[in-house]
C-alpha cells in the first residue's frame, strides 16, 4: 500500500492560500465595473465602451455572412458605396428612410435611358491601412459579391447586372460604370447592403490563389477595414471588440470609442446582462423576453420591422394540396390573431400576404384571409374532402421556437376541419435539406427580404422555377407581374403591379401567411441612436447616450 | 516495464485509429446538408455545388475518408464550414477554457465530496452516513442547467455578489498576457491580480454548477472506497495500536483509498471535456462542449470530427497514463498486463 506524508506547514500555506482566494474572489464579485461615460447635459454624449451581447461571430466574408453577429460586424468594419438615411426620433430610436445617400461613394450619374451609370468614389475615401479607396476596389468588390462564390449572388438580378466581370469597370482610379441590362429602382439600396462592403482588392490579390481566386479563406478570418470602425481583438466564440478606425471620416464626435460584441448564446443570459448593466444592448430576444424587457423602466424595446414573413407552406404539387380549395380551407382555418398574441406576445403581426406592411406597395391586411372555420370546412367539402380523410405531417425547423409554438396553434385549427396534423420537429439541417428538395408536405418556414423591396420578396418565395419557392408553386401571371416589377422604376406602376400580384398571391393560397416580424433590440434606454435600416443591422457609429 | 508500456501505446494508437474510423462514417449519417445551411438565399444548385467542392464533399466518401486521415497525420483536421476557420486553431483556442472550467469544478467537487464522503465512512450506519449518500443520489440526479439557472438567481440576481456571467471576464476587464490561455492562471503569474479576482469570479458559478454534479458521485466513491479501507486489517492493528481515529482517517484510510478515488476523477474529466455544453451556454463560457454543440446543430462535420477525435483521444491518453503510472507504483499491475 503506498502511504504519503505531507508536511504539516505545506498544509497551512494551502489553507491560508484557499482563503486568500476567496477572499479576492468575493471582493472582485463585489466590485461593480460600471461603464465608463461622459454626460454634457441635453445634448448625446460619446460613450467609451459600449457593449453588445449577441451570438457567435462566425466568419468576416461579407460574400458569405454566415451570423447576425457576424452581419453586425461587416456593417460597421466595411463602407459601402452607400448609406441608408435615417432619423432619430425623440426617443431615440433611429428609424430608415427610404433614401440613400453617398457612402464611400461620391456621386452616382444615370445615363438618361436608366441602364447605365457612372459612379465617382470620394478622393477622401481611405481603408484602415491608410490606402485610398479605388474604383477598382469597388469594381472588385462588386464583381465578387456577384461571383459564384457569394451568398448574395442572387441580387444580381434586381440591379439589373447580366454580368458583372463584364459590365462592371473601372473607367480610372476615381470612378466606374455599371451597364445594366433592365432598368431598376433598387441599385443604389443594394449597393448599401453590407454584402456590398469595400475590400481592398491589392490586399485580396496577395491572398487569392489558383483553387481560391476570390480569397474566401483570407477574408473568411481577415478584414481590409473600409469603415468607421476596425477589429481591435477578436476572440472566437468569446467576444470581438472594435475600435475606430484612424483613417475614415465616417465617425461622429459622439460614437463610441471602444465596442465590444460578448458572445452569450442563451437568450436568457444577453436579458440579465443588459439588464444587469454588464452590457448596453442585447440582440436576437424572443419575444417572451422582450416582453420582460419592456416590463423594465432602465430598458428600452425597439422592434425594426423587416417584411418577413412566416407562413405555412405547402407542397403544392401533390395532393391534397394542388387543390386550391383545399389551401384556402387551411387559410381559412389558421388561428392568426392567437398566433401572434400567444406566439409573438405582440412583437409580431399578421402578415396579410406575401408583402407585409411596411414594404412598399404592401396592401396591409385589407386582402387578408380572415378566420372561418365553417368557410373552411365547406370549402373542404367542395373539394370532396370528409373530416378526417386529410392527414399530414408538419415538419418545423426545432431552432426556430416561434415556428414550434404556431405549430401547434396550426395543428389544433386544422384538427377543427378535419384536418389531422402530426407536428414533427426536425434538426435545423435536415428541415432545410428536406424544404429545399420539396420532400415535407407541408412545414413553416419563414422569409426575409433585404432592402423591404415587394418584387425581391415575390421573386424568391413565389416565381415558378426559384428554388427558395419552397412550396413549388406556379402561375405565369405572378411571374410576369414579378418580372415587370423588378425592372420598374415607376413608383405608381410597382405599387399596381404589387397589388395585383398580392391579390394572385392570396387568391391562389400557394401557403398561409402567418405572421410578420421584426429585428428586435433591447437597449439601455439612455442611448439613442440605436435601430436598424433595410439591411436589418444597426450602425454602431450612431449610438451615443442621451 | 517496457513491454508493457509498448503493448499499452499500441492499445492506445488501436483506439485512436478506431475513433477516426467510427466518428468520421457515423457523422456522415446525420441527415442534413451543411452546404444548404451554408447557403443562404442563394440556394441554386452551382452555388452548393462550389461549396461541396470546397469543402470537399462532393468526392466519394472513401476518398474524403483517406484525405481525413492524410490531414491529420500532419494535424489538419480540416475547415469548419461554419466559421470557415480551420478546425484544429478552433479547438486549441477552446482548450484552455475547458481546461479552466474542468479544475475549477474537480477542486469545488473535492472540497464539497472529500470531506463529506469521509465523514460518511467514518460514521458508517448513522444518520449522518444516510445522509450524505442520500445527498449524493440527489446532486448525481439533478439536471445541470438547473442548478446553473438556480445559482444565477440566487448570486447574481438576487444576492448581486457575483457578475452577470457573460464569459469568463466581467465588464471592464481585458485578457491577460497570455500563457497557458487560463486567465486565472495567467493573471496570477503576470501579478495582475485585478484580473485573476474578476476572472475567478466568473468561474465561481460554472465550476460550481458543474462541481456540485460530480461532487454527488465523488462522495459516495469515496463514503465507499473508505468503507472498505477502514475496515481492513491494518487500520483496524493501527487503531489497537492507539493511533488516533482522525490519523487512521487521513493517513490510512484516505491515502490508500486514493488511487481509485484519483481513476474516477480522471475518467470524469473526460466527460467534462465536452460534455457541459449546457453549462457552458449559460454562463456564456468559450469551451468544447458549446463547440460541439454548433458544430451538430450546424452538421459542421469538420469541426465535429474534429472535436469528437480530440476528446477522445484526451481520455485514451488519460487512462493510458493512468495505467502507466499504476503499473510504476504496484508491479501487480504490471505483471498482470504483461502476462494478459
Amino acid at each position: 500500500m503506498t502511504q504519503i506524508n505531507s508536511h504539516p506547514a505545506s498544509r497551512h500555506r494551502a489553507v491560508v492560500g484557499a482563503i486568500g482566494a476567496l477572499i479576492v474572489v468575493a471582493l472582485a464579485g463585489c466590485s461593480a465595473s460600471a461603464p465608463a461615460t461622459e454626460s454634457t447635459g441635453d445634448a448625446p454624449s460619446a460613450i467609451q465602451s459600449l457593449v453588445i451581447a449577441g451570438n457567435d461571430v462566425t466568419g468576416l466574408d461579407p460574400a458569405s455572412i454566415r451570423s447576425t453577429s457576424g452581419s453586425l460586424v461587416n456593417r460597421n468594419i466595411y463602407g459601402t458605396l452607400f448609406l441608408q438615411q435615417m432619423d432619430i426620433d425623440p426617443d431615440g430610436t433611429l428609424t430608415p428612410i427610404d433614401s440613400y445617400e453617398p457612402g464611400i461613394a461620391q456621386s452616382i450619374t444615370w445615363a438618361d435611358d436608366g441602364l447605365s451609370a457612372v459612379i465617382t468614389i470620394d478622393p477622401d475615401a481611405r481603408f484602415a491601412s491608410g490606402e485610398p479607396i479605388l474604383a477598382e476596389d469597388a469594381v472588385y468588390s462588386i464583381q465578387r459579391t456577384l461571383s459564384s462564390v457569394s451568398t448574395s449572388r442572387g441580387l444580381a438580378l434586381f440591379m439589373g447586372i447580366a454580368d458583372a466581370a463584364a459590365d462592371v469597370s473601372a473607367i480610372d482610379d476615381s470612378s466606374f460604370s455599371i451597364v445594366l441590362n433592365h432598368t431598376t429602382a433598387v441599385l443604389e439600396k443594394m449597393l448599401s447592403f453590407q454584402s456590398f462592403a469595400i475590400l481592398d482588392k491589392t490586399v485580396a490579390d496577395e491572398h487569392a490563389t489558383t483553387d481560391d481566386p476570390w480569397a474566401l479563406e483570407f477574408f473568411a478570418t481577415e478584414t481590409t477595414p473600409s469603415g468607421p470602425y476596425e477589429i481591435q481583438d477578436w476572440t472566437a466564440g468569446s467576444s470581438l471588440t472594435l475600435a475606430p478606425s484612424p483613417e475614415t471620416s465616417q465617425l461622429l464626435d459622439t460614437s463610441a470609442t471602444s465596442v465590444t460584441l460578448d458572445v452569450i448564446p442563451d437568450a436568457t443570459q444577453r436579458l440579465l446582462a443588459v439588464s444587469g448593466g454588464a452590457a448596453d444592448i442585447a440582440l436576437e430576444l424572443p419575444p417572451e423576453l422582450l416582453a420582460e424587457a419592456a416590463k423594465n423602466p432602465e430598458l428600452s424595446v425597439t422592434v425594426d420591422p423587416t417584411g418577413s414573413v412566416h407562413y405555412l407552406g405547402f407542397d403544392d404539387t401533390i395532393a391534397p394540396f394542388d387543390d386550391v380549395r383545399v389551401r384556402q380551407a387551411i387559410s381559412l382555418a389558421v388561428p392568426y390573431d392567437a398566433i401572434t398574441d400567444a406566439v409573438m406576445l405582440g412583437y409580431g403581426q399578421v402578415a396579410g400576404g406575401p408583402i407585409p406592411e411596411p414594404i412598399a406597395g404592401s396592401a396591409g391586411l385589407d386582402l387578408a384571409y380572415k378566420t372561418d372555420l365553417d368557410q373552411a370546412r365547406q370549402l373542404l367539402e367542395d373539394a370532396g374532402h370528409s373530416a378526417g380523410d386529410i392527414q399530414v405531417d408538419l415538419a418545423v425547423s426545432s431552432a426556430i421556437s416561434a415556428h414550434v409554438q404556431a405549430a401547434t396553434f396550426v395543428q389544433e385549427a386544422l384538427g377543427e376541419i378535419g384536418i389531422t396534423v402530426n407536428v414533427t420537429p426536425l434538426s435545423n439541417a435536415d428541415f432545410s435539406q428536406r424544404r429545399l428538395e420539396h420532400s415535407l408536405p407541408m412545414f413553416i418556414s419563414w422569409w426575409s427580404s433585404w432592402g423591404m423591396d415587394p418584387f425581391y420578396q415575390l421573386y424568391f418565395l413565389l416565381r415558378s422555377g426559384v428554388p427558395t419557392n419552397f412550396v413549388g408553386y406556379s402561375n405565369p401571371e405572378l411571374d410576369d407581374l414579378i418580372d415587370r416589377g423588378i425592372v420598374s422604376t415607376d413608383s405608381t406602376e410597382r405599387d399596381e403591379l404589387a397589388l395585383a400580384a398580392q391579390k394572385i398571391a392570396l387568391e391562389d393560397a400557394p401557403m398561409a401567411y402567418l405572421f410578420t416580424d421584426g429585428t428586435a433590440i433591447v437597449r439601455r434606454a439612455d442611448l439613442q441612436g440605436v435601430g436598424s435600416g433595410d439591411d436589418r443591422q444597426p450602425r454602431l457609429e450612431l449610438i451615443a447616450q442621451q | 516495464m517496457g513491454r508493457f508500456m509498448g503493448r499499452r501505446l499500441f492499445t492506445a494508437a488501436i483506439s485512436i485509429l478506431g475513433i477516426c474510423v467510427v466518428v468520421f462514417f457515423v457523422t456522415r449519417v446525420i441527415p442534413g446538408d451543411p452546404a444548404v445551411l451554408l447557403a443562404g438565399d442563394n440556394q441554386s444548385e452551382e452555388y452548393l455545388a462550389a461549396v461541396r467542392a470546397r469543402y470537399g464533399m462532393d468526392v466519394p466518401l472513401l476518398e474524403q475518408f483517406a484525405r481525413y486521415l492524410s490531414g491529420l497525420f500532419v494535424g489538419d483536421l480540416g475547415t469548419s464550414i461554419r466559421t470557415g476557420r480551420p478546425v484544429a486553431q478552433e479547438i486549441m483556442e477552446r482548450i484552455p477554457a475547458t481546461a479552466e472550467m474542468i479544475l475549477a469544478s474537480l477542486l469545488f467537487a473535492a472540497v464539497i465530496a472529500l470531506p463529506l464522503g469521509v465523514l460518511a465512512a467514518a460514521k458508517k450506519g448513522t444518520w449522518i452516513d444516510a445522509l450524505v449518500r442520500a445527498a449524493s443520489v440527489v446532486a448525481s440526479s439533478v439536471a445541470s442547467f438547473w442548478i446553473a439557472l438556480v445559482l444565477v438567481f440566487v448570486f447574481t440576481y438576487q444576492l448581486r455578489l457575483l457578475p452577470t456571467p457573460t464569459g469568463r471576464l466581467p465588464r471592464g476587464f481585458d485578457p491577460p498576457p497570455h500563457i497557458t490561455g487560463m486567465y486565472t492562471v495567467d493573471a496570477l503569474l503576470t501579478g495582475n491580480f485585478a484580473t485573476f479576482g474578476a476572472a475567478a469570479s466568473m468561474l465561481v458559478l460554472p465550476g460550481l454548477t458543474i462541481g456540485l454534479l460530480a461532487a454527488g458521485f465523488i462522495a459516495k466513491l469515496v463514503r465507499n472506497e473508505m468503507v472498505e479501507q477502514l475496515d481492513s486489517g491494518f487500520v483496524r492493528m493501527s487503531r489497537s495500536l492507539g493511533i488516533s481515529k482522525a490519523r487512521v482517517i487521513v493517513q490510512d484510510g484516505l491515502r490508500n483509498a486514493g488511487p481509485p478515488i484519483v481513476t474516477a476523477l480522471a475518467l470524469l474529466v473526460g466527460s467534462l471535456i465536452g460534455g457541459a455544453v449546457l453549462v457552458e451556454t449559460i454562463f456564456a463560457w468559450p469551451g468544447l462542449g458549446r463547440y460541439a454543440s454548433d458544430a451538430l446543430a450546424n452538421k459542421d462535420l469538420a469541426a465535429l470530427q474534429g472535436f469528437v477525435l480530440c476528446a477522445g483521444a484526451a481520455v485514451v491518453l488519460l487512462s493510458l497514463a493512468l495505467d502507466l503510472i499504476y503499473a510504476w507504483m504496484d508491479p501487480r499491475v504490471r505483471l498482470a498486463g504483461a502476462r494478459s
